[in-house]
């Protein structure tokens, strides 16, 4: 989970993880991690959730937690265009030292920007979005179900899987 | 010191080393305290654990230790504050450390840590956050009051142009001095819409920082000089003389730290300010000189001076006008206020030595 501060990873992965929602914002500190099973591929996939610290002045998200990583989860906030050119930024530095790795970007607080009337943010072309909503939660399995579906049609995770 | 009182006092830090002894496997310097046990596995052997099968955190951090130590070079690597909600509610931090050929792994429970990097951050990002917040609605309400001035400034353009036409007719000296006063009144009308645009643009840009150069730093003796020479043909028609003084000691070019654009605005608020206040046949005069660590550029006039009464709401948006001059909004001097605070400056009135009034504003030198 990347992008800059205060997008909604951590409490994306609270509604996803333990089906619960909180307004206060606690901003996270280093790498916060948490466990979901999801259905995918005809079978039950465990997600290990990696919840990085966002990227701000303050701090630069360390690209070294990325490395083993099999599918990256892109946040943007839809009320904060400047979270989106964050997103697209990380995303090139990925890209540079990884290579390709299984993305989707989630535009999240997609029901404050309904209410604020926000132009939607466009999806950068390749990378399957999902306009989310860790508050009431709109599309947040769809999105984790669409990563584990594509990390295990990924070469990696073919080669990884077990023989029958 | 004896290792039982070392062992005991990186325990009361919260701190757990292991030597270690082959790839992935560490003999535990001293016994294993409790919130360790989560993080580590045991194996056959008395008082050797495996690191890296419980925590997904430490097995990730595992292959760059390994790494780090298969270097074979003395140092150190971090790992950085983690948390492991399905293990443990603390929070850790890891360090591979090599020295002479030995290795070790420290473990560290960092609660006390993390609290203290959260009660900085978190006030830190809500600022930034409520700032962000700010600027779009700032954004939001400089938008609309464009459109709406913009709506207001069309008709007046049509109507100048009409009056301009009129005036170029044989009218009696009645209708004259009716078309030359509605004239007036527009060209009132048009300065309240530019200064009505200027405070809204000023508004907004006070949320940016700002960034100059040598090159567009502006030279305050030439953009005084320049706003004396514009306002010098309107003095004339009332026989008012117009004088800049600059004291010797500032240097050319004078750069400060300010807009050019909005510098000479504010040269002109003063000017017409002090213009529309001063007798016919006196002086109005800009002075420059140095005050303590910032330049001051100061607009004397001869005229009343502002009462009392006036002083306290005198820069603050739509502040009355001193004297109760019609078609003043009260935003010339709140948007030089505004602007040359935000480029670190102040402003202020005092009492004129010839007895009207002297409006003045620091700024800083540039400094690159």
């Amino acid at each position: 989970m990347i992008g800059a501060f205060a997008v909604g990873k951590t409490s994306l992965v609270h509604r996803f993880c333990k089906g619960i929602f909180t307004d206060r914002y606690l901003t996270t500190v280093g790498v916060k991690i948490d466990t979901a099973v999801v259905d995918a591929g005809g079978g039950t996939v465990s997600l290990i959730l990696w919840d990085l610290a966002g990227e701000d002045a303050f701090h630069s998200v360390q690209l070294s937690y990325l490395s083993g990583a099999h599918g990256l989860v892109y946040v943007v906030d839809s009320t904060r265009p400047g979270t989106l050119e964050v997103a697209l930024g990380l995303r090139r530095r990925i890209e540079e030292t990884m290579g390709q790795v299984p993305s989707v970007i989630l535009f999240n607080k997609c029901d404050l920007a309904a209410e604020g009337s926000e132009p939607a943010l466009a999806a950068p072309e390749g990378l399957p979005a999902f306009r989310t909503s860790a508050k009431t939660g709109a599309q947040v399995p769809a999105a984790f179900q669409a990563l584990a579906e594509l990390t295990l049609a990924s070469p990696a995770a073919q080669l990884q899987r077990p023989r029958n | 010191m004896p290792p039982s009182t070392l062992a005991q006092l990186l325990s009361a830090l919260e701190s757990m080393a292991f030597r270690r002894t082959a790839a992935g496997l560490f003999e535990a310097l001293y016994p294993v305290p409790l919130w360790c046990e989560t993080l580590v596995t045991s194996t056959v052997v008395p008082n050797v654990f495996a690191v890296g099968k419980r925590s997904h955190f430490l097995s990730h951090f595992m292959e760059e230790a390994e790494a780090f130590w298969n270097a074979g070079r003395d140092g150190t690597i971090d790992s950085g504050i983690w948390t492991e909600t399905a293990l443990s509610s603390s929070h850790f931090a890891a360090k591979a450390l090599a020295r002479d050929g030995e290795q070790f792994l420290l473990v560290n429970r960092v609660d006390e840590e993390h609290s203290r990097q959260f009660l900085v951050l978190n006030p830190a990002r809500h600022a930034v956050l409520e700032q962000e917040a700010l600027a779009r609605e700032m954004e939001k309400k400089e938008v609309l009051v464009h459109c709406i001035v913009h709506d207001l400034a069309n008709p007046l353009a049509g109507m100048t142009g009409l009056l301009d036409l009129l005036q170029t007719q044989t009218l009696s000296p009645g209708i004259t001095r009716m078309v030359e006063m509605a004239n007036e009144a527009a060209r009132r009308q048009r300065t309240l819409i530019r200064q009505i645009l200027e405070v809204f643009s000023a508004e907004a840009a006070a949320l940016e920082s700002l960034t100059l150069t040598p090159e567009t730093a502006p030279d305050l003796r030439a953009v005084a000089q320049s706003a004396v020479d514009q306002v010098a043909i309107a003095c004339q028609r009332q026989e008012i003389a117009t004088r800049l003084v600059v004291d010797p000691s500032l240097g050319a070019p004078c750069l400060v730290a300010a807009e050019t654009t909005r510098l000479e605005r504010i040269f002109a608020n003063l000017l017409e300010n002090a213009l529309r206040h001063v007798p016919p046949r006196s002086e109005i005069v800009v002075q420059l000189r140095r005050e303590g660590e910032f330049i001051e550029a100061a607009v004397m006039d001869a005229g009343r001076g502002v009462p009392e009464s006036a002083l306290q709401h005198l820069f603050k948006k739509l502040a009355p006008a001193a004297g109760g001059v019609r078609g003043k909004a009260g935003l010339g001097l709140y948007f030089c206020r505004i602007t040359v605070e935000r480029w670190g400056g102040t402003i202020g009135y005092r009492p004129s030595p010839a007895g009207g009034a002297c409006f003045w504003f620091r700024l800083r030198p540039y400094a690159p």
